[in-house]
Order: C-alpha cells, then structure tokens, then sequence
C-alpha cells in the first residue's frame, strides 16, 4: 500500500521571481484581524491562487501553518480523512489520533464524529493555526463535505481555513458571508492589472514591451496569468511582439493552446519530448522521468525548466518533486495524445511499472489502466486491492475495477473478493452479491493454478456462509464453512484462519461450545502464522466473550486483557476493540469493580462511536444502564437505556434487541412503571394475566445469553408483582420457566445466567413461603459463583438476596461456602446506597434536576461538571474518574450544548442556578 | 471569465428560498414562477460552476440558466 505522500503535504515552494500582490496580502490580513475564520481563494485555473495564498502563509511566521495539496483521487473519503489528519498532525501530532487508528483499521467514522473529535482536539491550540487546502474542487464526495458543513457549523474559535479553488465549494457560503466570517479573493482580485503585468513581464519573464502593448496584452489576456506567462515567454524571440501581441485572439483556452505551441516551438527537439512525453505524469521526479523517457538527464531537464519559467511547480524543498502547472499539463497531454497517441500507452507502461517498483501502487494501478494494460493492472490489483480496502480505500478500489473492460474484471477475482469484503465488513450484505457472483464466475472459467483457484474458492465459500447466516439460514451456512474447511489449501495460513473463525461464531451460534472453541483457537494459531492481526483479535474476543459467558471469568480476563493492552499500543483501531472493552468492562462489573468496569465501557463507547458500530453504542448505554440501577440512580439508568433504545434498528443484531429490552424491563420496574415493563415484555410473547404464558423456549443448545435475560427479565416482573401484593400467584407460575430455563443454563455452561435465573428463582421461593428451596437456591449460587468472584449479580438482586445472606450466616447454614466471600458480598450489598425496587426513586439528585433541561445531563456528565467545579484541568478529571482527556473533552462539550453556554465559567454558574452543583 | 454578471437559474418545481439558500455557496433571490423556481444571482464563473453543482446534487432539475439580465430588460436584483 502507498505510504502518505509527504509532497502533497509541503506548501509549494516560493517562486524566485514573482510579481508581490501586496493588495491581495493587505485583504488576507485585513480579514484575519477582524476574526474572519474562512478565507476562500475561488477563481479559475491560471489566475496563481496557489501562489497567493503561499506568499501570504510565508507573511504568518508567528502561527502555525499546514497545508494540503489535493488531487481528485483525495474524493474518496478513507484517502481524504488520512491526509487530512496527517496534514494537522504536523501541527500537534495528537490531533485526531484515534480516528487516524480508526481509519487505519479499515473503518471511517460518522462525519458528525470525525468533525466533533476534531474540533475537540482543535479546541485545545492557544493561539491561531491555519490549514491550508489546495485544489479543493476535486472535493464533491457528500461524506466529505457534510464534514466540513459540521465543521463551519461548530468551527474552533482559533482556527483558520483557507480554501483555493476553482469553484465555490457546496458549502453553506452564503451564511459565513452574512455572519462576517468569509474572507474572499475573487478573479477579479487575482487578475493582473496593466502595472501587474509591466513588473511580471520584466521582472519574472524578462521581457520589457511598450504600454500600449501591455493595454493589448490585457484586454486579450483579461489579466490572466497563466496566458501572461506564456505570452511572455513567446515574445522573449518575437523580432515584433506589437504584432504578435495584436495577433492574439481567441478564447483563454484558444490563446492557450496557441501559446503552448509557440513556446513549444521554440524549445529544442529533445526538451519538446521531455515535455510532451512527461505531460502523462502528475508528479514528477528525474528517476521517474528518466523510466519514462529513457534518457538519463532527467534532472539537469527539470531544473533547467524550472529556471526557464516553463510550469513546472516544486513539491518538496529538495528538489525532488515537481508537477506541472494544470492547465500547461492539460495542454501538453492533448498535444502529446494528438500527436503520439500509440506512444502515449507506452509512456503510461512505464510509468506504471516505475511506480509498482517504487510500491506506490495508487499510481502505478492508475497508469496501467491509462496504458490500458490490463493484465498489468489486473496483477496490480491481485497484489494490492485487498490491502487497500482493509484500509478503507474500498472507493478508489471500486473505480478501477469498473474502468477494467468487462472481460478483464472477471480476471482480478482479487480485486472482487476484495470488495465484497468491503461490503460484508461495512454490513451492506446485498451490494456484496455482485462481487461474489463474478468470482463464481472464475472458479469455472479460470486457467490459473488450481492452489489459486482453491484458496480463491475457500473464501469465496466462508463469504457466502457469512451471508446465509446473516438471513438466519444457520445450518445452511454451516454446512457451507464446513464445505469450505475442506478445501482450505493446507499453506494458506489466511485463509484457514478465516474459515476456523467463521465455524467457530456458527458453532457457538448453534451451541456446539467445544468444537466452538477448538475452532477459535485454531482460528488464533493460523492467524498468527499468516500474521491476520483481524483474525487475531477476533479470535481472542470470540475465546474471551464464551470464557465470560461461561463463567470464567478470571479466564476470560487473562484472555482480553493482554488484547486490551495491544489495542491501545497500537496505532490502528479495529471495530472488535469495542468488544473487548465491553468483555473487560462485563468482567470488572461482576468482580463489584465498578470504576474499571466504568471506565472499559467508556473506551468501548468511544470506539463504538468512532467507528460508527451501533450495536456497540447501544450495548454500552444498556450497560450504563445496568451500572446506574446497580448505584441505585435509576433515572440516570434510564436515561441511559432511553439511548439504546433510540438506536435500536430494523438490522439490529438479536442479541443487542434482546439485552436492551431485558434491561429496559428492568429500569421500568425500579422507576415504579410495571406497566411499561408488562408492555415491552408483551411484545416479545410474554403475558402476565391471570396466567404467566411465556413463549416457548429454543431447544437447549440455542438459548444465548441474551434471551436468557430477557426471559430472566420475564420473572423479574413476576416477583415484582408478587413483592407490591399484586400477584402473589405469579411466581408460582414463574417457578417452571426458571427450572427450565436454569436447567438450560447450566447444560450450555452459561454460568452468568445460570447464576441470576438461582437468584431469581430463590426469591420466587421465598415468596411462595418455601424457605428450605431458596436456602438450597442461594447456596448454589453462591457455590457457583465462589470460584470465579461474581459479586454483582447478588447486588442486583438487593435487599432480599441481603436478607437471606444474612440468614444464612447467622444460621451457620453456608458451610460449603468460604464465609469470607459471603461477608465481601454483603459488605458490597451494604455500600448501595438505595438498593433497587425496595425504594422509591430519589426525587432531588442532581441528576433528576437535570432533567429540567431540554436534555439532561447524564451521571457522567455531572461527575464531570462537578470535577470542573473543583478547578481540575482535564488531564486531572480524566485521572480522577479514570477516563481518558479525550472522553472528558466530549462530555464537556455535550455539557456546553447541553446548558447551552460556551465555556466553563458559565456552566458551573448556569449549573449552580440549576442547583446541579 | 473574470467578470462578475447576474445569471438567471431556472429551475424545475417550486423550491422555497429558505431551502434552497440554507446551505447555498451563494444567496439567490428566488421566486415562483408558473410551476418553475427562478433564482437570480450576481456570481462570477467559479461561483455559478459551484452554484450549480450545488443545485445538481439536490436533485433540481434545471431547465435553463441564461445572463445578460441588465439588457433583456427583466425584472432583476441590483
């Protein structure tokens, strides 16, 4: 893959000569002294935007400046947002870095949260900072300019953008223009005037022509710099520039082409071919230029034109890149293309095999395809199209492929696969099929090696298991994976790793736990050989999240924790590092370390947001939710599980539907809404009237943890009937789901369930008047949960679970039970503050008042804004409430919407006045 | 190229002004016209290339845009 192309990030050198606008440099300043933020250089090509604002940047020594060349292989947003962090980075190298990690991992986040963690990240600059983006007309992908919208929406007080190009920009202008925040500089203020236009020929072309000529060369030119600079060098031989000067007509392009011709006329033979036969590149450099033409001067060329004033624009301080002016580039390329078409594909071939060498494979794919070289391109893409698209460049992929003539797309069966890839990751499943559809094509068709072929066909299998999957064709999509592990080819390391992870998510879909495991680990060793780190990582989230079902806790830790650690040293950000933030988080919550458990689940919250995953977002409010009712706040918990739900989609994963539901039941019962509670479960089959009908059970292997819940859920609403005196007969009824449900529990080893579907049914028990069975219940539990340190899950169940405990103790009851763990349990159970249902929701927390805004602000966000009243810096809050700055950041930002101020002064005294403090 | 001229923009269907200037590069006058929306804007080339553009990605059908306002007499912004 191509590294970041560091020319694009250097302002263009200074020309030596030029003509100084010093106007146009007193209307830039004028506009930065009165606060303007945007400065917007728009007019067409060969008016010296670029060279304008470098002169003006140059004047700005005292702030910090980058800049950004663009080039319309940028309007692709995964290519865009690289460079861009990378051009702000030069500036502060924190700025932007977890999406720099979350791009890097193949994923681009929603524009909304790239622009909101960039300008969190831009908050912090003391003083004025300018970026630069040159070329900005190539821009008109939609994700890329609702960035810039939410930017110019929210833009940070000291930060200053200037955009060249060539056309307004579809950016809402007009509004900056009203607000006063637009600095503009026009065709009419970039044109040269008569007295532009005496200095630029004499100074900079070295041509001196009487006033009456330079009043023709204006009126012909319209002060059009790129047709001045060309005259100029036409003249320079002219024994008569009146009437060569006179002689000029036409359209700008007309007096252009014209021009071009005639200065290319006066070169000598061997410079004309350097020109025409370098026009095809978009950079050039003496090796690349010596590959294409064939000569070995390349250099002493380049820096001959340079002098000679003939287009050619550094890129780099060293003299090592150059490019030629646009419109001259476009000139010479229809020159070269009309004159020398069948050479031009030969140019291309070159270059293309000079940038493949030099592994710049953006480029090098670019001018195979120009060459039309097809099975050149084509092996480029094999080579390359799977990487790119990992990266996020599924865009720039796409286009190659469609510029391959039909029957050679069907020859880059990489190229395809790579895309589907990109559809399957990114979740649009039906966009894959075409994809597919033409590698299947290959499979009958191909003369290529039958390894090749196998391996190709393996994964195209393991893809369309994926698929059937996702439309709930379980065993269909099993017998697929299973099909495809036998045709794995016994070297391609890749491959097996992908197929043995896809088994093992089906085997645990479908209950088959231990060759569920046998098959992650095999995915992990093949991973690791074939140096999958996705596979990797997945693998190892897959062994962690069934060790934490099961039970195993300490195991599941042991597992996660050392991914944890490598995700957060590393430098890209997959979308499973949300997963085992959220499995570290689960552990921490039932080991009663709730500010850990906390502050997992705000780095998995954060990378679900950076990577735009949803159910990760909705998986993270359901836990704060649970975490609040287990603190004993549960308008707070509902606020939270109010999230969740909002987020819930029609292509939201069961499981996700089905946690939130269970803990939104649960919320409703600890605010004293059984009614809310008896609707969301009557949605999903449950009845509660004179009889308790639930609906019926999956066979044992497919009850997931999830439904479990819910179904656990189901007897949280019984017992709460029975508790208020409404039903005393329901858990009676509910005694039968909970035999049946831990009996399922316990035969799939899923331990966390097993353990509340105990704790629940030994309270039905209790109500029943049963006490010798809840004893039995409860010590079961706590013979199940002993092992492993399970502590939350008794404090969920408050008060009652307490009482029993206690009992028990006293009794002497808890013999095969280490006291010492009953009394850390009770000694937990003590420290809520308000256990749950037993009390009435606190009417006068902070938290409550809160919700006197139009949006409340939520525990965190309170734990913040007290932090801030205590004068702590930001770094101090993140070490105080265990969150990273840049998490504080966002909450102090929501904060400022939220009471509507805009800095910290005015929330702690609007927060005092809304008694929050 | 360089001069900046009053262009008329015509566009299929009626678009309110508020919409269709809420994130304009530039501000047009817009009115009705029999089942049609004209907008009148005083741009030079590159505003009305981005004008336009950003009409396109709307979805605005245009059905002509014409300049020379000043000499046809029409009724037009100052």
């Amino acid at each position: 893959m191509d590294a970041l192309l560091a020319t694009k990030l250097h302002q263009p050198a200074s020309l030596t000569k030029s003509v100084k606008r010093s106007q146009l440099l007193q209307r830039l300043n004028a506009g930065l002294e009165s606060g303007y933020q945007i400065f917007l250089v728009s007019a067409p090509a060969g008016f010296g935007k670029t060279t304008c604002v470098s002169e003006w940047v140059n004047t700005l020594k005292k702030f910090p400046v980058t800049w950004l060349s663009l080039d319309p292989a940028d309007d692709d947003p995964g290519r865009f947002f690289a460079y861009l962090l990378a051009a702000l980075q030069k500036l502060d190298e924190h700025i932007g870095q977890e999406i720099a990690g979350t791009l890097r991992a193949g994923q681009l986040p929603p524009a909304e949260v790239i622009s909101i963690t960039l300008i969190n990240d831009m908050l912090k600059f003391d003083r004025e900072f300018f970026l630069v983006l040159d070329d900005f007309h190539v821009i008109q992908e939609v994700f890329i300019l609702e960035f810039f919208e939410n930017l110019l929406a929210n833009f940070p007080p000291r930060f200053r953008l200037i955009l060249i190009t060539r056309e307004d920009p579809s950016l809402p202008l007009a509004q900056l223009r009203a607000n006063n925040r637009l600095t503009e500089i026009r065709v009419l203020d970039l044109r040269f005037k008569k007295e532009d236009i005496e200095r630029f020929l004499r100074e900079v072309m070295g041509v001196s022509i009487s006033p009456s000529d330079i009043g023709v060369l204006e009126d012909k030119t319209e002060g059009w710099i790129a047709g001045l600079q060309l005259a100029g060098l036409s003249i320079r031989d002219q024994d008569n520039p009146s009437d060569f000067i006179a002689n000029l007509s036409g359209s700008h392009r007309h007096i252009l082409a014209y021009l071009t011709e005639q200065v290319l006329d006066r070169q000598p033979e061997d410079i004309r071919a350097f020109l025409l036969q370098t026009s095809i590149l978009d950079k050039l450099t003496a090796d690349l230029c010596n590959a294409v033409t064939g000569r070995v001067d390349s250099r002493a060329v380049l820096e001959r034109l340079f002098h000679a004033n003939l287009f050619l624009v550094p890129l780099d301080y060293e003299g090592e890149w150059y490019r030629y002016h646009h419109l001259f580039a476009d000139l010479l390329r229809s020159l070269q293309k009309s004159h020398q078409a069948e050479k031009t594909t030969e140019l291309h071939r070159r270059a293309g095999h000079w940038f493949a060498e030099s592994d710049m494979a953006t480029d090098a794919i670019q001018h195979a395809l120009d060459a039309e070289d097809y099975p050149f391109a084509v092996d480029l893409l094999e080579g390359y199209a799977l990487d790119m698209v990992m990266q996020g460049y599924a865009k720039t992929v796409n286009d190659w492929v469609k510029a391959l003539p039909a029957d050679w797309c069907s020859q880059s069966p990489r190229s395809n696969l790579a895309l589907a890839w990109a559809h399957l990751l990114r979740g649009t499943y039906v966009q894959a099929s075409p994809y597919l559809e033409r590698l299947e094509s290959f499979f009958s068709g191909s003369q290529e090696e039958e390894a090749e072929r196998q391996s190709l066909k393996t994964e195209w299998l393991v893809m369309q298991s994926l698929l059937l999957n996702r439309q709930g064709k379980t065993q269909e999509s099993l017998a697929m994976a299973e099909e495809a592990l036998k045709l794995v080819p016994s070297d391609d390391d890749r491959v097996r790793s992908l197929t043995q992870f896809c088994l093992a998510t089906l085997y645990q879909a479908t209950g088959k736990n231990e060759r569920a495991i046998d098959a992650f680990q095999s995915a992990l060793q093949a991973s690791r050989v074939a140096g999958n780190t996705i596979v990797e990582m997945l693998s190892t989230c897959g062994l962690a999240q069934m060790a934490f079902e099961h039970g195993q806790l300490h195991q599941a830790y042991e597992t996660a924790s050392p991914v944890s650690a490598q995700i957060e040293k590393s430098s890209s950000l997959p979308p499973i590092s949300t997963v085992i933030f959220g499995i570290l988080g689960e552990i921490c919550y039932q080991w009663h370390q709730l500010e850990r458990a906390r502050h997992f689940y705000e780095r998995a919250l954060q990378l679900s947001i950076l990577g735009g995953y949803n159910s990760g977002i909705i998986g993270c409010h359901t836990f704060f939710a649970r975490l609040f009712l287990l603190e004993g706040d549960p308008d707070a918990a509902a606020q939270e599980i109010q999230k969740s739900s909002e987020l819930l989609q029609v292509d939201t994963p069961d499981y996700v539907r089905q946690e939130t539901l269970a803990y939104q039941t649960r919320v409703d019962l600890a605010r004293n809404r059984p009614a809310a509670a008896e609707r969301a479960l009557q949605s999903e089959g449950f009845s509660f009237g004179d009889q308790f009908c639930y609906p019926d059970l999956p066979p044992a292997p497919n009850l997931s943890y999830s439904l479990g819940l819910l179904y656990n859920s189901s007897l949280c609403f019984l017992l709460d009937k029975a508790q208020d005196g409404r039903n005393l007969a329901g858990p009676k009824n509910g005694l039968e789901l909970a035999d049946q449900l831990l009996d399922m529990a316990l035969v799939n080893g899923l331990i966390s369930l097993a353990l509340e579907t105990l704790l629940l049914r030994a309270q039905m028990h209790t109500v029943q008047g049963d006490h010798g069975a809840s004893q039995a219940d409860y010590r079961k539990a706590l013979e199940l949960a002993e092992p492993e340190g399970f502590i939350a899950v008794f404090i969920e169940h408050g008060q009652p679970a307490a009482e029993a405990l206690m009992e028990m103790v006293k009794r002497k009851q808890l013999e095969e039970v280490h006291l010492d763990y009953v009394k850390r349990i009770l000694a937990a159970l003590s420290e809520v503050r308000r256990p749950l249902r037993e009390r009435p929701a606190p009417v006068s927390s902070a938290r409550t008042r809160s919700a006197a805004l139009i949006e409340p602000l939520t525990g965190r966000e309170l734990d913040v804004l007290r932090a801030m009243s205590e004068g702590l810096k930001y770094k101090e809050i993140g070490e105080k409430l265990f969150i990273s700055q840049n998490t504080v950041r966002y909450h102090v930002k929501s904060i400022y919407g939220k009471l509507n101020v805009s800095n910290k002064t005015q929330a702690i005294k609007k927060a005092r006045g809304l008694q929050l403090l | 190229m360089s001069d900046t001229r009053l262009y008329l923009v015509q566009i299929a269907g009626h678009v309110s002004a508020e919409t269709i200037n809420a994130s304009s590069p530039i501000k047009m006058v817009v009115t009705p016209k029999d089942g049609t929306t004209q907008c009148i804007v005083r741009t030079d080339q590159s505003g009305l290339i981005g004008l336009l553009r950003y009409l396109h990605t709307r979805n605005l059908v245009f059905l002509s845009i014409s300049s020379n306002l000043e000499q046809s007499g029409e009724s037009h912004v100052p």
